[in-house]
């Protein structure tokens, strides 16, 4: 994380206290804050807006009864995180998609190659490309651009080790890279 | 897109592509989640040093509260009570979940709360959660309902789907309700929302790009909500998803297929059916061919709603690829063993795909 990035992240944890202590208008100030990219996040798994809202609602209040155990206020967005992929993993495993994230589960592990960071310049195309997506992929891409969680969050939030994020964020930007291909030859 | 553009830009121009959850509906869900952190909040347990200084400031929020309740009683939108189901001629014949959605001018869905005795009457207080329609320009009122309009009236905490009619004249009219509770209540919320946002499309300053997203395959395609959203307000800024559509399955129809008799399925009939019943009011003579293809190559007694469609479709077609039409729409007149209903239609065709005579 860089210097800029950490004085972001300073006042979040002042929230963070202050919504630990029960100020309800200091958590809808964390909710304004992150709720725009937690609905994308979720949304690239539930197509379904209502029921994406319905699985937001349930984080965010999940998440305010929960506050009072949270010991390190720099790990809030992870919690965040962890509670919406728990919520989106139940959903998923509801729609009897079980096998596809045991199948992920059981990934090899490829070293991961931490090279010069993406740009995802073209915004759009990554929007696009992103739906085409397997959902583990979507997931630990999301996490690292759009939250820009370390590898060590990722793997905290998703409960996964840490070669299987280095695998699975190797993977999944190779077909990020297809798919932008892809659709911009289209 | 340039290189210059930071992180958070980036971010931001991603999130601004997200437009499944409409205004309204995301408002409708931070209200609702506003009131349960609230009730959240006040099952928390508090700690000691908390109490002491909440009971300090207790008489004074008490006084500002009173005053506060008092004013929102005053000023609070006025509530309309829903008596019974007022239907015109048009939603009573055909009470089509999804038609029905552009038929009304607000369609939303409501909780019931517990039933109040008021006025003599019990009334069940329904309480707006998501708007997916509100053509009325204003803000909606409280409403209530009683027992006539959803027999049996519906208990606490249930969920209903609400069609309601406005004007200024007749005032408020329910004009159906669907509980949306149930499995199938949350199909058909979701077909109702989709078909909204569609419904919404053509009022979006980049409805091409927007009818992209929301017809694509991963959403759903040209499903009945979106089939039903396009005949009720046909935009031609929807043909080019259409037509590459009709391709597709054009292609399909067109390959050799295993089976019984190697029929094509339901569901590729279902959907070209479909993709005549919104390209023939855009009057898209592009798809002209591939329906009347399409349509030769659909078992027998299947042909005829691609038919019936075709006159419209060719309305602005070129002499060419009129007669093109007319040469394969004649061949089912000629068939040896031909069904009645396609051949019906094949000659009511007949005449409006006719060109002049060289």
């Amino acid at each position: 994380m860089t210097s800029s990035e950490s004085d972001s992240r300073d006042p979040e944890r002042e929230w963070v206290l202050r919504a630990r202590r029960g100020d309800v208008d200091a958590f809808r100030h964390l909710v304004d804050l992150h709720d725009r990219r937690l609905l994308y996040f979720v949304l690239r798994f539930v197509a379904d807006g209502e029921t994406a809202l319905d699985i937001l609602q349930d984080v965010w209040l999940i998440l305010f009864r929960r506050l009072p155990e949270l010991r390190a206020p720099e790990a809030f967005r992870v919690w965040l995180y962890q509670i919406a992929h728990d919520r989106v993993v139940d959903l998923l495993r509801r729609r009897r998609r079980e096998e596809q994230a045991h199948e992920v589960l059981r990934n090899g592990l490829v070293e991961y190659e931490e090279g010069p960071e993406e740009r995802l310049e073209q915004v759009e195309l990554v929007h696009h490309a992103l739906d085409q997506l397997s959902p583990e992929h979507r997931e630990v891409l999301l996490l690292r651009f759009l939250e820009e969680l370390s590898l060590e969050e990722i793997a905290e939030a998703l409960r996964l080790s840490l070669g299987t994020v280095k695998s699975r964020l190797h993977y999944a930007r190779l077909a990020l890279r297809r798919q932008v291909e892809m659709i911009d030859h289209d | 897109m340039t290189e210059s553009r930071s992180h958070a830009d980036r971010v931001a121009a991603l999130l601004a592509l997200e437009d499944r959850v409409g205004a309204e509906q995301y408002a409708a869900y931070r209200r609702r989640l506003d009131g349960r952190l609230r009730r959240a909040a006040r099952r928390r347990p508090i700690r000691p040093r908390t109490l002491a200084a909440a009971a300090a400031l207790l008489l004074a929020l008490g006084g500002l509260a009173s005053f506060l309740s008092d004013s929102r009683r005053r000023a609070g939108p006025p509530t309309v009570v829903l008596r019974e189901l007022t239907r015109d001629d048009v939603i009573a014949a055909d009470p089509h979940p999804y038609r029905n959605v552009a038929r009304c001018q607000v369609v939303a869905v409501v909780r019931a709360g517990p039933p109040v005795q008021q006025q003599g009457e019990r009334r069940v207080p329904l309480e707006v959660e998501n708007v997916f329609r509100n053509e009325t320009g204003k803000e909606l009122p409280a409403f209530q309902c009683t027992g006539e309009v959803l027999p049996p009236a519906p208990t606490s905490e249930q969920r209903v789907l609400v069609y309601l009619t406005y004007s200024r004249q007749q005032g408020w009219g329910c004009a159906d309700v669907v509980p949306v509770d149930s499995p199938s209540g949350r199909n058909i919320r979701r077909g109702v929302e989709r078909c909204a946002e569609l419904l919404r499309a053509p009022d979006s300053p980049d409805a091409k790009r927007l009818y992209e997203r929301l017809l694509a395959e991963g959403r759903g395609g040209l499903d009945e909500a979106a089939g039903c959203a396009l005949c009720c307000r046909p935009d031609s800024r929807s043909a080019d998803v259409l037509l590459r559509q009709l391709r597709r399955l054009h292609k399909r129809i067109g390959e050799p297929r295993e089976g019984p008799g190697g029929w094509v399925s339901e569901d590729d009939i279902e959907q070209l059916v479909r993709l005549a019943e919104v390209l023939a009011p855009l009057r898209e003579s592009r798809a002209a061919l591939p329906l009347a293809e399409c349509a030769r190559m659909l078992p027998r007694g299947r042909r005829a709603p691609i038919y019936r469609q075709l006159p419209e479709v060719c309305a602005t077609a070129p002499v060419d690829l009129k007669a093109k039409v007319r040469r394969l729409v004649a061949k089912e007149l000629t068939e040896h063993h031909p069904d009645g209903r396609d051949r019906a239609a094949a000659a009511a065709a007949l005449p409006a795909l006719s060109v002049p005579a060289r």
